[in-house]
């Protein structure tokens, strides 16, 4: 009796074990790949699906831009027009970790571009921003699909009812 | 004593629930002549809200001899009639028997849909016999009577519910797709809006 209630001890304590060793989580922002692999993924990536979920009424074209290992530029167009362009910064953690940081431009009024209290008449992106694009960058590291779930709901109104206007055929122009 | 007290609550409940989603097979007398009854009726529309945003158009036959028919059509294909049976019972006071019929339409067998769903033909036929009472009670319709049936309804066709849901936000989700993918084809080939 005493051996079986002994073996359930240990057979529960090594399930404890291997579950703590499941829970290990990176910190935030980090990835399993090596920073040039980081570099080479996220400079070949247009972000379309992250476009898709949360581009507005206003047709968009991304342009990655990149300085060898160190950053990745996303410049945003519109009608020929740089919209907004976000940045992630890449660092070293080991041979095979790499942290990404992401850098959105300061607004002219305070807080930075596309923050959640921005107002834009035509807007390229629903706000806030910043999640959306934290959410394709992991998926691009993490090998698989942007989840628009992980993001939340926008909350630009303006964003939403142009959206509904390209939704149905018919964009806006930035400088309508 | 507590479980009784539930018991007798379950029993109550249940013996009002179900009256309210089974359609009445012996009719209602209302306090009016067969005259008056023939006359208001053939007034009388199909029940409101029951038929969702689009109901279908509605053509009153009086056939003369103590029954109304409504034949319920969309694009000329009849979908079903309802029949109301009007019997006098006395000086002043009149039966009503609502009956509901499904067709065999070119397109749609609505006979054999409504066989097929009898919660959402009881539901039907219980918004029809309270347009009926509202009419000769002269009164609003109220669909709140109708409620449990339309509930009853609801529970047995959750799946399909929210299968043809699913199905409607696929196909606006595939609509806004490709019309996005067209306004970039549109910008790319020079064309603007």
């Amino acid at each position: 009796m005493k051996q079986t209630g002994r073996a359930a001890l240990i057979l529960a304590a090594l399930g404890l074990t291997l579950g703590l060793a499941g829970c290990k989580e990176r910190p935030p922002g980090v990835y399993d790949v090596s920073v040039s692999e980081a570099y080479r993924r996220l400079l070949a990536d247009k972000l379309a699906d992250m476009v898709y979920a949360k581009q507005c009424g206003i047709l968009v074209h991304v342009t990655p831009v990149g300085m060898l290992d160190r950053q990745v530029t996303w410049k945003v167009h519109s009608s020929g027009r740089e919209v907004v362009q976000f940045t992630a910064l890449l660092s070293v953690v080991g041979e095979k970790q790499t942290k990404v940081e992401i850098r959105v431009p300061p607004a002219p009024g305070g807080g930075e571009m596309y923050d959640g209290s921005q107002f834009y008449k035509r807007p390229a992106f629903n706000q806030p921003l910043r999640p959306a694009v934290q959410e394709q960058v992991a998926a691009i590291l993490e090998g698989r699909k942007f989840d628009v779930q992980r993001v939340g709901p926008g909350k630009d109104s303006v964003c939403n009812v142009q959206r509904g206007g390209l939704e149905m055929g018919r964009p806006f122009r930035v400088d309508d | 004593m507590k479980p009784l007290y539930l018991a007798g609550f379950l029993v109550a409940g249940i013996s009002i629930y179900l009256p309210a989603i089974r359609p009445n097979t012996e009719g209602a007398v209302y306090r009016v002549s067969i005259a008056q009854a023939r006359q208001a009726l053939t007034r009388a529309e199909l029940p409101p809200l029951v038929f969702g945003s689009e109901p279908p158009d509605v053509q009153v036959r009086d056939t003369g001899n103590s029954q109304i028919v409504w034949i319920a059509r969309r694009e000329g294909e009849e979908l079903f009639r309802y029949t109301a049976q009007l019997k006098a019972e006395g000086d002043g006071a009149t039966r009503v028997k609502v009956k509901l019929e499904g067709a065999q339409g070119r397109t749609v067998n609505f006979a054999q849909k409504l066989a097929e769903h009898p919660e959402i033909r009881n539901m039907y036929l219980i918004a029809m016999e309270e347009q009926v009472a509202a009419t000769l009670e002269r009164r609003p319709f109220e669909i709140t009577r109708v409620y449990p049936a339309m509930t009853a309804a609801t529970v047995a066709n959750m799946g399909a519910l929210r299968s043809s849901l699913d199905q409607a936000a696929a196909a606006s989700e595939q609509a806004a797709r490709k019309n996005i993918e067209k306004a970039y084809r549109d910008e790319a080939a020079g064309l603007r809006r």
